[in-house]
């Protein structure tokens, strides 16, 4: 598997599984502790100041020292009533219960105290389980006290998990047959205030039982005084004026503290807390946690941000940057609580900060795998120079793939070296081209004229051709390197360099180990002496084909204007012998330095046609010349026009040798050799027959067995050796024999053309 | 008619101009290429016999240039020593009407002129009947005699046998010959067609003893020569 791939699968299981678990821990509420730490901490930068307004009177430790053990008599309220009478206050909250009967004189001295206090207000409590199967049973005030207070309210705290108490419920929300909403104490005492009007924090609870974030002041920072400096009046009436005032034990043995959200993690009276609480509502300055899909996306935000990032960042900048995120985490959850707005942090943080390394660990996992294979198949593929041994020793899996995966590189940079060398050190002139044509690599080009514009620039193939290639010759080079060659992998194209060397380009693909084409290697041979000399030989040939046949043209031409006379007979002999041997010459040159180049021939017609053109010749001594034709329309492939002159050379010799009246034939049958058709031509004449000493070099270049010739006629001794040498170029073969009853017999045997479809 | 013959070599130029004028035409020879070309631009005549190498312009040379400068371009004969098969397919492509190889035959040159001139003055009626030395062609009956002697032939055969005759020592290239007796070339080998070429030489005996031969060239087409009786 490609390691880009396991890398994407492996991306993608750390992305979705780190998203799940975000959310599931928000689901579940899994990281309230943390989240509560966190809350505890940031809310401690901004705190709320205590209102003035608000007086808090503790039945504290010189209270309990001046007025003996608690519960205190319940006419010694009634002495703090009637002093606190005086002051008359705006609003008096009593956070004692009196719920039990007491003493009945006492009780109705306090019921008549409490009665000349207008703005008091009494606690209810509740006692779970109730009677008779009832979730509960509210405990009220005794009639005679609930009847003189302006009403009563709970005093309920609400405890978070760890046991601090950070919320208050603005109500308490009764159940089953008769469901009844007791507000708080505080948010009674807020509508008194308030001519009767509930607190906007109220108003907005869609369950008014739902618990309210609130914030707190600081410790002590409520004014308080002492129960027993009112009890003893110690305190003038008037600083008791227009205050609203929350009576309640703050002495540390009567049980009422609580633990609050200040960071010195110490508790809080029960009478400062419901201050907290009246501040709160009356600063409307609850803390409203965000909706579950508002805490999701923020908590997956910086996590996406940071599995994006995986895939840009270098390992060592993704570490700063997941302590960067997880900053700003924490800097938007303070910023958001400054607008009074709670984002749990926790799983967003936990996302951050597990995802990393479990991304490092399915990193390092499935880089791990891939070394593994990859170093598999560089140890399966041939390596071809020797290695040096890589040091052993006890290391961890994955420092030892990368040594070895180090070990393989240097192995790789020596081979590559070893190849840069070697292309270097090449006789000859070559470049590689990636596929795009541009110019990877030269070596020694500046021998044929180019000179490399230098080491950095790349070059592309079409501008390094114009440095070096002649104009002339760049558009055939062109079409040779646009050719898709596939098919001919051996062709070349020879060009003049500016330098006027001749040259041939070979094109060799470059292939992948996977067989794909990367690009192609250029090879340049100089072939400017090869060329030079095929120059000068087409330069000779058009000398003998051309300008010794025109002079002996124009000797014939003049003998036909002379009488006709023995020596202008003779002369025409002449010229006529000298042009068959420029031409036998020229013929036998060229084929040795031509590429073969058959076509279809009848061959039946070819030998005919070859026979009617030495008519002239035979019909002058009135010899006969019959062609037998039993080939059946054979076809062969060959070069028309030199086995043209090949049984014109042959059927010449058959006349030049035969008396005059003779008889030449010539049969053509096909035959069979080794399964393979084949055609005969025999050509006999009734002539001398070849002299036995001559009858093994009779091919032979310049061999003529001038002493049987007829009279005048005389051989070059190139004609028969053209036709050996053309006959074995087609593959066929040519013998000569004498025949019982004289004379001499050519025979040609030549392949078959396969059939073609018609 | 008129006929310009250019040759650098002044024995050539006498000896087709003894040919010329022996069959009642009039000759006006020129030494090399630019003389012709100059002499073309002035002058109007009914052929042109061209050397290959001459000094001033080559043959070919001088053969592209009539094509595009020369109005109503009179035909050509190429005549060369050169004898590569490719010169003579380049010689007829470039346009030349026909081609002869140095040295050659007083007869066979004069014969290849008249093909030349007989097919620009465009005289040759399809007669019902007719006969050329001891052939005779009856083009209603699509029927060959040969000294008296009736000779079967498919309609190919006649066709190709009377296109041959009509154009007898004339060079037809095989595109010709293919597209005027099938109609088409599409779906017709060379083979086809040499084996055609060569039932109607074997069928007729056409064959120097009988007046005349058919010369295969190569890499461009046919020709059935005259030779001696077969004018």
């Amino acid at each position: 598997m490609k390691l880009r791939r396991r890398l994407g699968i492996e991306w993608a299981g750390v992305a979705i599984l780190s998203s799940l678990v975000v959310a599931l821990l928000i689901h579940w509420n899994s990281l309230s502790r943390v989240d509560h730490l966190l809350y505890d901490q940031l809310s401690g930068l901004e705190r709320p100041e205590a209102s003035s307004e608000v007086l808090i009177i503790g039945v504290d430790e010189d209270s309990l020292a001046q007025f003996g053990k608690w519960p205190w008599s319940r006419d010694r309220h009634a002495e703090l009533f009637r002093r606190l009478e005086a002051g008359n206050p705006k609003a008096i909250a009593f956070d004692i219960i009196l719920s039990e009967r007491g003493d009945p004189k006492n009780d109705q001295l306090l019921s008549d105290a409490m009665a000349r206090n207008p703005g008091l207000f009494l606690p209810l409590h509740f006692v779970f389980p109730g009677r008779d199967g009832a979730a509960f049973d509210v405990k009220e005030p005794l009639p005679q006290f609930r009847q003189v207070a302006a009403g009563v309210g709970h005093v309920n705290l609400v405890f978070d998990d760890d046991g601090v108490v950070r919320r208050a419920a603005l109500c308490f929300a009764g159940e089953g047959e008769r469901p009844q909403n007791w507000p708080h104490l505080m948010e009674q005492l807020y509508r008194h205030l308030r001519d009767g009007r509930p607190s906007p924090a109220f108003q907005r609870l869609d369950r008014c039982d739902d618990p309210l974030l609130m914030p707190w002041s600081e410790r002590n920072s409520f004014a308080a005084i002492s129960y027993s400096s009112i009890a003893n009046g110690e305190v003038p009436p008037a600083f008791l004026e227009d205050k609203v005032l929350l009576i309640g034990a703050t002495a540390s043995g009567l049980g009422d503290r609580h633990n609050v959200p200040l960071n010195d993690g110490g508790s809080m009276d029960g009478v400062e807390i419901m201050a907290n609480l009246l501040g709160a509502l009356e600063r409307d300055d609850f803390v409203a946690p965000l909706a579950f899909w508002q805490q999701l996306a923020l908590s997956l935000a910086p996590l996406w941000i940071l599995l994006a990032g995986f895939w840009r960042w270098r390992p060592r900048s993704t570490i700063f940057i997941s302590i960067g995120l997880i900053a700003m985490v924490l800097g938007a959850t303070a910023l958001l609580l400054a607008f009074r707005l709670w984002f749990a942090p926790g799983a967003a943080l936990v996302g951050l900060a597990l995802v990393y390394p479990v991304w490092g660990w399915r990193r390092l996992q499935a880089t791990s795998d891939f070394m593994d294979e990859e170093l598999e198949n560089f140890r399966a593929s041939k390596v071809d120079i020797p290695v040096v041994a890589r040091p052993a020793g006890p290391v961890d899996v994955v420092t030892g793939q990368a040594e070895e995966l180090t070990h393989a590189i240097s192995h790789m940079r020596d081979l590559r070296r070893f190849i840069s060398d070697a292309l270097s050190n090449l006789p000859d002139p070559m470049f590689i081209t990636d596929l795009e044509g541009r110019v990877k690599f030269v070596n020694k080009l500046a021998q044929i004229g180019f000179e490399p514009a230098g080491k950095d620039q790349e070059l592309a193939l079409d501008d390094m051709l114009a440095r070096f290639v002649t104009s002339g010759d760049l558009p055939e080079v062109r079409e040779y390197l646009a050719m898709d060659r596939q098919s001919q992998e051996l062709d070349y194209v020879e060009f003049t360099s500016l330098n006027d060397e001749v040259f041939a380009m070979r094109r060799a693909q470059i292939l992948s180990d996977d067989g794909d084409l990367r690009g192609h290697i250029h090879y340049l041979a100089d072939i400017t002496q090869v060329a030079n000399a095929a120059e000068e030989r087409e330069e000779v040939l058009q000398l003998l084909s051309h300008d010794m046949r025109a002079p002996q043209a124009a000797i014939l031409a003049l003998l036909d204007s002379t009488a006709p006379s023995d020596s202008a007979r003779r002369i025409e002999e002449h010229a006529r012998r000298t042009l068959a041997l420029a031409d036998n010459f020229v013929g036998l040159a060229r084929i040795k330095s031509s590429e073969f180049a058959g076509e279809d021939i009848l061959l039946s017609d070819l030998v005919v046609e070859a026979s009617d053109s030495l008519w002239p010749l035979a019909e002058a001594r009135k010899i006969k010349c019959r062609v037998e034709d039993k080939s059946d329309g054979a076809f062969i492939v060959g070069e028309p026009s030199s086995l043209h002159r090949s049984f014109v050379n042959l059927i010449d010799n058959a006349i030049k040798y035969s008396p005059d009246k003779g008889a030449i034939n010539i049969g053509l049958r096909r035959i069979d050799l080794d399964k393979q058709p084949f055609v005969s031509i025999e050509i006999s004449d009734q002539g001398p027959g070849v002299s036995p000493d001559m009858i093994g070099q009779l091919f032979e270049r310049f061999a003529s067995d001038d002493s049987q010739a007829q009279g005048q006629v005389k051989g070059s001794g190139l004609g028969l050796s053209f036709v050996a040498a053309v006959i074995e170029r087609h593959g066929g073969s040519v013998r000569a024999e004498n025949l019982r009853n004289g004379g001499a017999r050519f025979t040609v045997l030549l392949p078959v053309a396969p059939d073609i479809a018609e | 008619m008129r006929i310009a013959i250019a040759d650098d070599d002044s024995e050539i130029i006498e000896f087709l101009t003894r040919i010329v004028e022996g069959q009642g035409h009039v000759a006006v020879g020129y030494s090399d290429g630019t003389a012709l070309t100059s002499a073309l631009l002035r002058d109007t005549f009914d052929l042109v016999i061209l050397d290959w190498n001459m000094p001033g312009k080559t043959g070919i040379q001088i053969l592209e240039w009539m094509q595009d400068a020369v109005d109503d371009c009179p035909p050509v004969i190429m005549m060369t020593s050169r004898t590569a098969k490719q010169d003579i397919s380049d010689a007829l492509n470039a346009g030349a009407d026909d081609y002869v190889t140095k040295p050659e035959d007083p007869d066979v040159i004069a014969a290849r002129i008249n093909a030349v001139l007989r097919r620009n003055s465009g005289s040759s009626a399809m007669e019902p009947s007719v006969e050329y030395g001891d052939y005779k062609l009856d083009r209603i009956e699509q029927k060959v005699h040969h000294d008296g002697k009736e000779i079967a032939l498919t309609a190919k055969e006649f066709e190709l046998t009377d296109l041959m005759f009509r154009n007898r020592d004339r060079t037809l290239s095989r595109r010709y010959i293919m597209e005027t007796v099938w109609r088409t070339n599409a779906h017709l080998t060379t083979r086809t067609l040499d084996m055609h070429v060569s039932r109607v030489r074997s069928k007729l005996s056409l064959s120097p003893e009988n007046g005349f031969r058919i010369f295969t060239v190569f890499g461009y087409g046919y020709r059935l020569e005259t030779l001696g009786n077969g004018k």
